[in-house]
């Protein structure tokens, strides 16, 4: 037995520390199914549909510990819905999408305020701690760092399921919302749910069950893994990707909102039909940049090559004519101007804003040609929608509508913050960030109240590094910042790091967790961090099982000679203190005014902030 | 007008009314109780209380209790409110009694290591900003003990091989004395840490003069790390100020609290039903 894996160990401080008794197995990816309520018999009946028979699904293509039924016993469950139950609510995060097997649904066409109001949603009230649950964290804390129950997880892997359990919600009255509200109704079989699952955004639509029908609700990670080997799977997914995800997206823009508010006041037809056929028909979908973008900009970092502009794609170039009015669909814009031998960032546009309208509006104003002032590059990976210059002029400007006030406020060359500090921002990818913790370091006093805070509303264990990349005054510190598009769920095979439904944190459930660290690997901010679980006598957890080669085998015991004796890591980062009831701790602990939690989204936000 | 000046105009425009509002009332208040001393006693041991709060409310994250920040500024402009009350309840005098005098004398230490620590919680942080690279207040004796063992390999190992003693015997007599040299607080926290340090590097060049060009690049690295030791000093003092104040504040607060509350009894005690 070597030194290392004896029943010894040294943790982080230097303590010799045994080795926990708890008997568990090693985590993996199934050990908390989707829903526990999946049995056999369903898998079997749905290996019989069309939707998975060999026509559609060689089965052949999956492996042996990741079989077809596996994943649909586990990543998946069946919903048996009424009428009147709503399946998707509007404005929640999704992680998982659905195949209507039968029966009808119904998908609500409007958005904003023509469409259901919140209350129709039955939206519950965002579960937070009690007063005397916050009070009981005095004394309820663990005394040892990153202590768990251990026994716990034992049994939560036989007794409990994962995410697809909640509590069912009805329309008030069914009737009279089909009546009153613009819905379309969708028969078998048809998936929905998909776009929200896989680009990791909230759902845009409500959807509700039109009379009896069956779903099957698949978690984003079993729709992944099949897409993989279902070619048909993916390209309709794809292809709807771009239609629906289009359509949807010019619905939402305030460039087109009189032509969607006006011509639907009285109409009952579908909303492809109403927002002018000539927009979705001409507007081109684009994507700029590399897929591979945490990678690659990993990459950049590491060699000090991150501030060469060139690895970026340029969408549209300075002294270009433009083409067309560019909306950003996803990612991030670098907007910059020629400043002697190198350019100058002057903002970044985040999805849904727009680029080279004030050159478009001039050229139709005064009826000569006007070249684009700025160039726009892709910040990583980047879709916009291209809506063509006569298309632009025809149905937004000859319409009267006043383009000024959807612009961001911003002036030609002199960008509202620091720009050394923009250009931090924006070469880092910090602009991703939705809660993004800043520290003015001018007047940090290096108190570490923020992180005492952090433990003490985290059962002793902070949950940032007060560390972190520094620009003049300002530290982007290494805490989770709840990203736009947050890469780091990516390839999270058990969905554990996801999107909390109603706020949109991206938090981590420590039951599901396998400690397999992608999440942690993928996150290019450093803000997630693995640690080793300990039991309520402060030792480590060792697991006394792993799991079999394939689904059906039973788990193998292991030793401390084997390789894979090694302590049960989680993975733990920032959750915004989602169950608190002070919000993120950090922020308000700090006495001085120094930290904020800021949406680097926002450049307004963010440029009031740093000028305060 | 920016945040941070509208904030605190506003505040000391309120500290200035509040201050008003209690002379006023001590003064209408001393003629019809009987006692001078009864409103603006109460009143100051009122406002120490809620300023000792604080730490409680800072051990307490968990419950919403009002940022840190606000508790701060409340506890900045209160401590000033109660210097005023403090004047007045002396009657703008020198305590005579043993006891009032060491009362009186707390306060003013609480009072005063609150001040000096306001100032330096406004002016040290970002002075270590300009330090550069941020370092953890808890590591500095380490990575200055890294420091002395980098120049030692880079003196007495790299520069063994068929060098003269010279460079050995400067680093012996000059550099090493520097190393070991206990950083001087006060001078670093006044800005004038860095007269030691200049002096140390003005000896490189004049030594610089008998070397030559290997013992002369030798000699520039070793003034590039005593320059990163002479930055920890002043990294350490800074931050080890900011720590170590509250270590006299907190303390002493607690010293007034036993003081004020003893003084309370005692003034009840003997006032013969006066109160």
């Amino acid at each position: 037995m070597s030194a290392s894996r004896s029943a010894k160990h040294w943790n982080r401080k230097g303590h010799k520390s045994g080795m926990s008794t708890v008997q568990i197995t090693r985590p993996h990816r199934w050990n908390v199914p989707f829903s526990d309520q999946m049995t056999d018999e369903d898998v079997a009946r749905l290996l019989t549909l069309h939707l998975f028979s060999p026509d559609c699904i060689d089965e052949s293509k999956f492996t042996r510990r990741m079989p077809l039924a596996g994943i649909l016993k586990n990543d998946a469950r069946l919903r048996r819905c009424t009428e009147g139950e709503i399946i998707i609510r509007e404005g929640d995060w999704g992680n998982s999408a659905f195949f209507l097997l039968s029966g009808a649904i119904r998908i609500e066409i409007e958005r904003g305020r023509h469409g259901f109001p919140p209350d129709l949603l039955g939206r519950s009230p965002v579960k937070r701690r009690s007063l005397l649950q916050s009070i009981a964290q005095l004394w309820n804390r663990s005394s040892h760092e990153e202590q768990r129950n251990a026994e716990h997880y034992s049994q939560e892997t036989s007794t409990s399921s994962g995410q697809g359990q909640d509590t069912r919600v009805y329309l008030q009255d069914f009737s009279t919302v089909v009546e009153r509200y613009r819905t379309t109704r969708i028969e078998a079989v048809e998936f929905f749910g998909e776009q929200s699952a896989l680009g990791r955004i909230e759902r845009t639509a409500s959807v509700f069950a039109d009379g009896d029908c069956e779903l099957l609700e698949v978690r984003w990670q079993g729709l992944r893994d099949i897409m993989k080997r279902a070619p048909w799977l993916r390209e309709r997914i794809d292809e709807r990707f771009r239609t629906r995800g289009l359509t949807t997206f010019l619905r939402n823009s305030p460039f087109f909102e009189h032509l969607v508010s006006e011509e639907t006041k009285d109409s009952k037809t579908p909303q492809q039909d109403v927002l002018s056929e000539r927009v979705i028909r001409e507007a081109e979908f684009e994507s700029y940049g590399s897929f591979d973008q945490v990678d690659r900009f990993t990459r950049l970092v590491e060699s000090g090559n991150a501030t060469n502009l060139a690895h970026e794609a340029v969408i549209a170039g300075e002294g270009e004519y433009p083409n067309g009015v560019i909306l950003i669909r996803s990612g991030l814009g670098r907007v910059s101007h020629q400043f002697n031998n190198g350019h100058r960032t002057v903002s970044y546009l985040t999805p849904g804003q727009a680029f080279g309208v004030e050159e478009v509006v001039e050229s139709w104003r005064t009826g000569r040609p006007v070249h684009l002032r700025h160039s726009l590059r892709a910040i990583g990976y980047v879709t916009a929608v291209v809506i063509p210059t006569a298309v632009f002029e025809d149905v937004v400007l000859d319409a009267g509508v006043d383009v000024s006030q959807h612009l961001p406020d911003r002036s030609d060359d002199e960008p509202q913050m620091d720009p050394g500090l923009l250009e931090f921002l924006v070469e880092r990818r910090y602009v991703n960030g939705t809660q993004s913790m800043l520290i003015d370091l001018n007047r940090c006093t290096r108190c570490d109240d923020c992180v005492r805070a952090c433990a003490a509303t985290h059962d002793n264990n902070p949950r940032f590094l007060r560390h972190g990349p520094v620009h003049g005054q300002y530290m982007v510190a290494n805490a989770c910042m709840h990203c736009a598009d947050p890469v780091c769920m990516i390839q999270c095979p058990t969905g554990a790091i996801h999107r909390n439904v109603v706020e949109g944190q991206v938090v981590i459930n420590d039951t599901t967790c396998i400690g397999c660290s992608a999440c942690a690997n993928n996150c290019p901010y450093d803000a997630i961090r693995m640690v080793q679980i300990r039991d309520d006598q402060g030792q480590l957890v060792f697991p006394t099982q792993i799991p079999g080669e394939t689904a059906e085998d039973p788990p193998r015991p292991i030793t401390p000679a084997m390789k894979e004796w090694e302590p049960i890591e989680k993975a733990t980062k920032c959750d915004l203190c989602a169950d608190q009831r002070t919000g993120p701790a950090c922020v308000n602990a700090c006495p001085h005014d120094a930290l904020i939690r800021l949406n680097l989204g926002s450049h307004d936000t963010a440029a009031e902030w740093l000028n305060r | 007008m920016k945040h941070f000046a509208r904030r605190r105009l506003v505040a000391w425009v309120i500290t200035l009314l509040v201050v008003a509002f209690i002379l006023v009332i001590n003064q209408i208040s001393a003629g019809r109780i009987g006692s001078y001393g009864f409103t603006s006693g109460w009143t100051l041991l009122a406002l120490i209380l809620f300023l000792a709060a604080y730490n409680l409310r800072k051990s307490l994250p968990f419950l919403p209790l009002g940022s840190s920040t606000s508790w701060m500024q409340l506890h900045i402009y209160a401590g000033f409110v109660t210097l005023a009350v403090f004047i007045v309840h002396v009657r703008f005098q020198i305590p005579n009694g043993v006891f009032e005098g060491l009362l009186a004398a707390t306060y003013l230490l609480v009072f005063l290591s609150g001040v000096i620590g306001l100032v330096m919680t406004r002016s040290f942080p970002a002075r270590l900003t300009m330090l550069g690279e941020e370092v953890i207040f808890e590591q500095i004796p380490v990575l200055r003990r890294e420091l002395q063992m980098k120049i030692e390999a880079l003196v007495l190992v790299e520069n063994s091989a068929g060098q003269s003693s010279v460079t050995a015997e400067f680093y012996r007599d000059q550099i090493r004395p520097y190393l070991l040299h206990h950083c001087d607080l006060l001078s670093h926290l006044t800005r004038g840490g860095s007269a030691r340090w200049h002096r140390l590097s003005g000896t490189i060049d004049d030594q610089k003069r008998y070397m030559n060009d290997d013992e002369q690049q030798l000699l520039e690295e070793v003034r590039q790390y005593t320059k990163q030791k002479h930055e920890l000093d002043t990294r350490f003092a800074l931050q080890g100020a900011l720590k170590l104040w509250l270590f006299v504040h907190v303390p002493a607060t607690w010293s007034l609290l036993i003081f004020a509350v003893t003084h309370m009894i005692l003034v009840y005690a003997w006032s013969g039903g006066a109160l």
